[in-house]
């Protein structure tokens, strides 16, 4: 039996990042399209069962054409049940009862329990009021391929989003659905079980870097899994040190060098680190058209400028007298130190200053 | 550097006009209206060239002012020492543009750009505004502080460098910044405050959505609600219309029952089983075939009656195949004797006989006639060679005078005339002209040989006529020897006529009728034996005929035709023997079948009788009863199960109240309450899309807020790093400014306290001094200390700007508002000046001569 796990699909989000109009409707549209395709995914591949953990919509009030879309998505597909639990952005009201039989809901009163053969598939949403005491309320039969299904963060304590796994240990938990943290990631809960997030489905912003999807389980004999990278595109975050750049050209290529591995497709974030010689007049936007052959890119300079500040203080100059003006100024901090000798001395040899 | 000469070619009122210089004071007192403004100018021109002016212009620039009367070659040239070079400037320059300017610069005599487009720039360091407030000291009222560019000049001395750090300008442009950004920090808050604006729309449409959603509740519990009630009815009706059909099934089912019931009540000990049936079933049609095939089998009284009737035609019985085969060979014999006879009869007549018939009707000539045809003959034959061997004719030759063709004889005189004639003309004209009379001769003698050959031809042909004229007449030999021939030759045709025959040479009519002599001869003689042979034939076949009926007798047959009562015999005993193997045959088989039927019968009436089955006994009726019964019984079986199978399907535990619900009331009303729900779902939708631009425009928001703030930040930056360079530039003046004041008081020391004991200079070098305790700008001083200021300050200037190529100093009559007493001092100064310095000075008077 075949079983996808995944979450945090946030239909009817805005976008955690500042794109282009055109960038940020495509990404809005892609958290609907990916969860079709997901959905598609299933179909194919003979899975019986979709677990949603939790953060489905992005609000409990999701606007109706998300709510139409992904009922429909589920009255379309009466072959395959949706386990949705309820995180903690749409914990309540994101649905309402639609007789579908295929969608399959818990509740924060008890485990709810769904059963398919040898898998039993249980959980329970939390919030503020039950989040220390759930645990108390999990009784599982060992003898069952165990998957539970939970929304929050892993930790070393209870609370509100979080789950402490320690305490799930020795509960006969095979798998533990999780939701509510957007990247991929797992771990052991004891010598039986594993818990695991999926991540999002779609990232939406330059804090959702990496691969994003959702986890493929195996129920036919022990549980077994893998993570299905599934994203229309990936958002990327690459450090680029300019240091050693001479010019233009050379960031230009450094920024090439580092991103030759990208797919076209993808969104990339480019962070220019490093000291850049006062010489080089750096623009953002020639470094995104120098790399306009993806999807987008975006270019944050975080560039120091590199001032030979000791070669200039042995000068009998007016740069020399500005420099010691500044530094000797017990006003400034050292980055507003930093960034009026880089201005002033642009200015005092000539340059350009935005 | 030292100023060497000038040579003016037109410049103001001087026109040609040269002036040599020497190091040291070049003092020149002249008169007003001498040209010493056009002799200062001109060398300011001459460095830094005459700046344009327009028509309408109302600024008296330079070149308004000293464009020469005389309307000459405005310009001229200026030869001086730099960096240990002689250089010469030469310059003209146009009416009122520097379009048509020309510069010329050549160092040590040749052509140089090294000097630049502005040689004042290169060989002072300072634009023409700083050249002259600098280096042209006159009696007006000049700014005692340096200009931008005498800073930069002094700040890059300091900097030992040679780049153009123009502090003033950086300031001007860091002002102008602050005011870019100002401008678009003031749009930023502009639109920022749209935006919120916006927002705050947007915010209260969102609230309005909560309204909404808390409508779409409702309505969707409304839709929600109406679809279970019409579902619960649809549900309730469907169970009905499932009850329905069971019970339909059921009664199918009895309906079925009742048909078997029917089907076994017509068998009273029971219906046979299908094999049973199928046994009787078989003996029954064994029975009929039987039936069938004695009907068959029976004879038929034709058949009878055409036995007996053969019988009685044959009361000696048929004759047998012995006898038959004599009969048929007797028959045979017959036939070909009647044939052979025949055909002796019908032998076609001898094509000749008819004509020989003809010719003999019946007597043939004697040998006697033919012997004297035969003598006539040879006769006739040696007539014949006679008169081949005697000429016809006998020919006599007679000599007859020839006769003259006077038509040739004129033909041949026309013919030599004319030849002649055209000789002799040819002759005549050969010597007037050869060609013409050339041919006329050839002509003529082709006319006479024709003549010729006329003449000739017809001498001939008349001698000839002459020699050959013969005459014939009859040979009498031969003229008896044909009567003779014609003679024997009738006699033999009247002979032969007799026998009709005619036509032809007697000769040959002769060979003919020997011929058919022999021919009837041979004719009469096979007519004679045909007719013994055809005797013979008539007598064979009497006997052969008699044979045959006494053998046909026998059997009572009497007809002629022998053939046809031998076929009809033999006919007949072929079909009397077979009607004999029939009738036997019948009659055994009849036998077989009656006992075979009467066997069936028993069988079928032990069965019916088992059965008690109704009479008559039908087994094609009871295997269809049989049939029937076991597919009614099957169908029943199917149909029950087809109607448990249903009902557990279906459920069918419990039949539904018969509660009537409209069901098309409730369809209505739950279409009515979907349309409301998605009514209300397309308000909530509309006001979604309105809402959800509130995320980009707090989006928007958020980027313009960045925005300001960066600019804001950069603003502020900007301003800070302007007051820094501006902290900076003053401190670093600050440490030139003092060697300058330092220097400005010592030249004032050496000309007389003039302005007080404390002066102060600040950055821009603008001198104020110390009045009661209170610093006043220079602009306070009297006009004489004025002009000492300004020289002390000038040369200070020079000393800090100017290390070891000290420029030379223009002096236009400065000092015009000295007394005597500061004049002599200044006289003294300029002495001294005037060994490390070239100065050029111009005054009016005696009074202020250096002189």
């Amino acid at each position: 039996m075949k079983i996808i796990h995944c979450a945090d699909i946030h239909l009817g989000s805005r976008l955690v990042s500042k794109f282009p109009k055109d960038i940020s409707d495509e990404r809005r549209s892609a958290l609907r399209t990916t969860l079709r395709k997901m959905v598609d995914f299933a179909k194919s591949n003979d899975v019986k069962v979709i677990i949603l953990s939790g953060d489905v919509f992005d609000s409990d009030k999701p606007a109706v054409t998300d709510k139409k879309y992904f009922y429909s998505i589920i009255k379309n597909n009466p072959d395959i049940d949706f386990l949705y639990l309820n995180g903690n952005h749409d914990k309540e009201g994101s649905y309402s009862v639609c007789g579908y039989n295929n969608l399959k809901m818990f509740s924060k009163d008890d485990f709810t329990s769904y059963t398919y053969g040898n898998v039993v598939i249980s959980g329970i949403e939390t919030d503020e009021n039950n989040c220390e005491s759930f645990y108390s309320k999990l009784e599982l039969d060992k003898s069952k391929l165990n998957i539970v299904m939970l929304h929050g963060d892993v930790s070393n304590s209870r609370g509100k989003d979080l789950v402490k796994i320690s305490d799930l240990r020795d509960k006969g938990i095979d798998y533990l659905a999780l939701g509510h943290i957007h990247s991929h990631k797992d771990g052991r809960i004891d010598d039986r079980g594993v818990w695991a997030f999926p991540g999002c489905l779609e990232p939406r912003g330059f804090d959702e870097c990496g691969e994003k999807g959702f986890i493929l389980i195996d129920a036919s004999g022990e549980i077994g899994y893998e993570f299905i990278p599934f994203s229309q595109r990936t958002i990327h975050e690459i450090n680029v040190d300019v240091t050693d750049a001479a010019d233009l050209y050379e960031i230009e290529q450094m920024a090439s060098d580092k991103t030759a591995d990208i797919s076209r497709e993808d969104i990339i974030r480019l962070v220019l680190t490093g000291e850049l010689s006062v010489d080089i007049e750096l623009n953002n936007n020639d470094i995104e058209n120098a790399l306009a052959q993806f999807y987008y890119v975006n270019v944050k300079n975080k560039t120091t400028a590199k001032i030979d500040i000791d070669t200039y203080k042995k000068e009998n100059s007016i740069i020399s007298e500005f420099i010691a003006g500044v530094e000797s100024d017990p006003e400034y901090d050292d980055a507003l130190k930093n960034d009026i000798i880089t201005a002033g001395v642009r200015l005092l040899l000539g340059k350009e200053v935005d | 550097m030292k100023l060497i000469s000038i040579h003016i070619n037109n410049y103001g009122k001087l026109s040609n006009f040269d002036f040599d210089f020497t190091s040291g004071v070049n003092s020149f007192c002249e008169n007003n209206g001498y040209g010493k403004s056009t002799v200062v100018s001109f060398i300011k021109a001459m460095f830094y060239g005459l700046a344009s002016y327009k028509k309408n212009s109302v600024e008296f620039v330079d070149r308004m002012h000293f464009y020469p009367f005389s309307k000459g070659d405005f310009g001229g040239n200026i030869v001086f020492e730099y960096a240990g070079k002689t250089y010469r400037i030469e310059r003209s320059f146009g009416e009122k543009s520097d379009k048509n300017d020309t510069l010329k610069v050549y160092c040590d005599s040749c052509l140089t750009d090294e000097l630049g487009d502005v040689p004042g720039l290169t060989v002072f360091g300072i634009n023409a505004e700083s050249f002259e407030r600098l280096l042209c000291i006159n009696a007006d009222k000049i700014k005692i502080e340096s200009t931008g560019d005498m800073n930069k000049r002094i700040g890059n001395y300091a900097l030992n460098t040679d780049d153009d750090l123009d502090v003033d300008s950086i300031i001007e442009k860091l002002r102008k910044n602050d005011g870019v950004y100002k401008k678009s920090i003031d749009k930023l808050k502009t639109g920022i405050k749209s935006l919120n604006s916006d927002i705050n729309n947007l915010e209260n449409e969102k609230k309005a959505l909560d309204g909404k959603y808390a409508l779409l509740n409702s309505a969707q519990t409304n839709a929600d609600n109406a679809k279970r009630a019409f579902s619960e009815a649809s549900a309730k009706a469907a169970l009905s219309e499932k009850w329905k059909s069971y019970d339909e099934k059921l009664a199918e089912c009895d309906s079925l029952a009742l048909q078997i019931k029917q089907i076994g009540s017509r068998y009273k000990n029971g219906i046979p089983s299908k094999q049973n049936a199928e046994e009787i079933k078989q003996i029954c049609l064994k029975k009929q075939n039987d039936e069938n095939s004695l009907k068959v089998a029976r004879i038929d009284s034709s058949v009878e009656q055409e036995f007996t009737k053969l019988t009685q035609s044959y009361p000696n019985g048929f004759a047998d195949d012995e006898h038959t085969e004599l009969a048929e060979q007797l028959i045979n014999d017959l036939e070909n004797v009647r044939r052979d006879h025949k055909a002796l009869t019908d032998l076609p007549q001898n094509a000749d006989e008819q004509r020989l018939e003809h010719h003999f009707g019946g007597k043939i000539p004697s040998d006697d006639l033919i012997a004297d045809l035969e003598s006539k003959k040879q006769l006739r034959d040696e007539l014949a060679l006679r008169m081949q061997s005697t000429n016809k004719t006998i020919v006599e030759y007679h000599r007859a005078a020839a006769t003259k063709k006077k038509s040739s004889k004129k033909l041949c005189v026309i013919l030599a005339v004319i030849a002649l004639a055209v000789l002799f003309s040819g002759v005549a004209l050969v010597f007037s002209s050869a060609v013409i009379g050339v041919l006329l001769i050839l002509i003529g003698a082709l006319l006479l040989a024709a003549y010729a050959f006329v003449y000739l031809n017809s001498k001939i042909n008349t001698k000839q006529i002459v020699e050959n004229e013969p005459v014939e007449r009859p040979n009498p030999e031969y003229e008896q020897a044909k009567s003779e021939y014609e003679n024997v030759t009738s006699k033999m045709l009247t002979d032969l006529a007799y026998y009709r025959y005619s036509g032809k040479d007697p000769a040959e009519l002769l060979f003919e009728l020997k011929n058919d002599i022999d021919t009837y001869n041979k004719i009469i003689a096979q007519k004679a034996e045909t007719q013994k042979q055809l005797a013979m034939l008539q007598n064979k076949r009497e006997k052969i005929a008699s044979q045959l009926n006494e053998l046909f007798s026998a059997y009572g047959l009497e007809d002629s035709d022998h053939r046809a009562a031998l076929d009809k015999m033999k006919s007949d005993r072929v079909r009397y023997e077979a009607l004999d193997k029939q009738i036997n045959d019948s009659k055994v088989k009849c036998r077989q079948l009656e006992t075979g039927i009467a066997t069936s019968q028993q069988s079928i009436n032990d069965f019916v009788k088992q059965y008690a089955l109704p009479e008559p006994f039908d087994a094609q009726m009871l295997i269809k009863d049989i049939d029937e019964l076991e597919r009614l019984k099957t169908q029943l079986s199917r149909r029950r199960e087809d109607a448990e199978r249903y009902k557990t399907e279906n459920k069918l535990d419990k039949r539904p109240d018969n509660a009537d619900t409209d069901i098309s009331t409730l369809e209505h009303q739950m279409q009515t309450s979907i349309h409301e729900l998605e009514r209300v779902e397309r308000e909530v939708d509309d006001l979604e899309q309105s809402v959800r631009a509130l995320d980009d425009k707090r989006d928007e928001l958020n980027d313009l807020t960045e925005k300001m703030n960066e600019l804001t930040k950069k603003k502020e930056l900007m301003l800070l790093v302007s007051k820094q360079i501006s902290a900076a530039e003053l401190s670093l003046k600050r440490r030139h400014v003092k060697p300058i004041l330092d220097k400005f008081c010592s030249y004032a020391l050496l000309i007389e306290q003039a302005i007080g004991q404390k002066v102060e200079m600040d950055k821009d070098y603008s001198v104020k001094y110390d009045v009661m305790g209170e610093f006043r700008s220079y602009m306070h001083l009297s006009s004489g200390n004025l002009s000492i200021c300004a020289l002390c300050f000038r040369l200070a200037m020079i000393d800090a700007m100017f290390d070891s190529e000290q420029p030379f100093i223009i002096m236009d009559d400065p000092f015009v508002y000295l007394d005597s007493e500061h004049f002599e001092k200044i006289k003294e100064l300029m002495g001294k000046l005037g060994n490390d310095k070239q100065i050029v000075y111009f005054c009016c008077h005696d009074s202020r001569s250096l002189k």
